[in-house]
């Protein structure tokens, strides 16, 4: 054989050069003000990313779409992980342009690592928001305060809900992405296989696809054919 | 009430297909019965999509082919996107919803999502509809009956283990 080999090894660092340069062109044109991690920067308040009633239900905004790779069950347990809470207790909100940040399109596997990141670090960001709520009313140091099952837990057993303490407004505010996420080893929920979250729709036939959609006033269309033309043959027996 | 586009000279001209008034049809859907104004060679799934909001059953291919359409009718699995809906009227039309809800699922479609079988989900209406056809008449399955029930069921994302798993699942669970 001829001309240069590349092994398995050197073809995949050279892919990776590649993928980097690609993927960090359009990073580099954002003005230092928006070098948040993610899609953060897309959107970078609190409360485009998530809100938190009075039950302790939370809810994610997400700008990517569920295609069946299981994105939304994966998104939703990033959520639950940063903020302690149980799977059950996160709704997601997907794909609707009047609510959830505009993360562009839903392909290249990037759900996860742009879409991820930013809810990750947004949760992370609430999360001390509620223990520092929390310490403000209990009147005991964040830090002695532990955040588990969606409640904050002080030294002595006083528990508050994170829907008692999550007052309108509280996530009204600019992500900063300065409060570190978990560390991987530490992961309770994110790392686990659970149930997919659209499966069960899916499975009845409640609407789940773009299709599924039916807007006031909408119409359908089909195409009608004509019949189609047989050609017959007619035998005449005056001329047989 | 449907509306017809021709072409006149070089013109496209609206009229409704039916010049002479409605021919009511009216359907048999999961033990309730509806009536509908359609031409009688619409196809049954767009009535069910499109009239009756019905979404268990998809539009896949549009030929019969691919089964994502499929609907039980008096019982027997068929292709809803290429049966006229004149021949539905009278009969028994069952769609995925008339086996159970999100809530209160039917055992097949418990075992779908205890088996998380699928990924896109859009063969699941017409695996799980073909699936009911099967376990109907062959209560226990052997593996290679499964396979050859849904062999002309296409899925493209290549879930078909965790379907056969899900299938010997539900036939446990309605064997109890």
């Amino acid at each position: 054989m001829t001309g240069p080999l590349l092994t398995r090894r050197q073809f995949g660092k050279g892919l990776a050069g590649l993928v980097v340069a690609f993927t960090l062109a359009p990073e580099l044109e954002l003005s230092a003000e928006t070098a948040l991690p993610g899609d953060l920067g897309a959107a970078p308040t609190l409360d485009a990313w998530l809100a938190i009633d009075a039950n302790g239900m939370v809810t994610i905004f997400t700008g990517k779409v569920e295609i069946g790779q299981g994105a939304l069950t994966a998104l939703a347990q990033i959520a639950a992980e940063e903020l302690d809470l149980p799977l059950a207790q996160v709704s997601m909100v997907s794909g609707d342009t009047s609510l959830t940040p505009d993360e562009g399109y839903t392909s290249g596997s990037q759900s996860i690592e742009y879409g991820g990141t930013a809810i990750r670090f947004a949760c992370a960001q609430a999360r001390q928001l509620l223990l520092d709520k929390a310490s403000a009313s209990l009147v005991v140091p964040a830090k002695l305060l532990k955040a588990a099952d969606g409640a904050v837990t002080a030294p002595d057993g006083r528990r508050l809900t994170y829907g008692s303490i999550a007052e309108a407004g509280l996530l009204q505010r600019r992500a900063t992405a300065q409060v570190p996420p978990k560390l991987a080893s530490g992961y309770k929920i994110v790392g686990r296989s659970v149930q997919r979250l659209d499966i069960p729709a899916k499975m009845t036939g409640a609407p789940s696809y773009v299709q599924d959609m039916h807007p006031a006033g909408m119409v359908f269309g089909r195409i009608v054919r004509t019949p189609p033309l047989v050609p017959c043959l007619r035998l005449s027996m005056r001329l047989l | 009430m449907d509306i017809v586009i021709e072409e006149e000279g070089d013109k496209l001209i609206e009229r409704p297909d039916r010049p002479q008034g409605g021919s009511m049809i009216s359907l048999d859907v999961n033990g309730k019965m509806h009536t509908v104004d359609v031409s009688p060679d619409t196809p049954l799934l767009y009535v069910l999509r499109n009239d009756l909001g019905l979404h268990g059953p998809k539009f896949g291919c549009g030929l019969g082919q691919c089964g994502a359409c499929t609907v039980l009718i008096d019982g027997s699995a068929v292709r809803s996107c290429i049966l006229p809906v004149s021949r539905a009227a009278g009969r028994k039309i069952v769609t995925l919803e008339g086996l159970g809800s999100p809530e209160k699922p039917h055992p097949l479609q418990g075992a779908f999502i205890e088996e998380q079988a699928a990924q896109c989900g859009y063969c699941s209406n017409g695996m799980i509809m073909q699936s009911k056809e099967l376990l109907d008449r062959s209560p226990d399955p052997r593996e290679e009956e499964i396979r050859q029930a849904l062999a002309a069921n296409l899925c493209r994302c290549g879930t078909h283990n965790n379907i056969i798993r899900a299938v010997r699942r539900a036939a446990a669970e309605m064997k109890r």
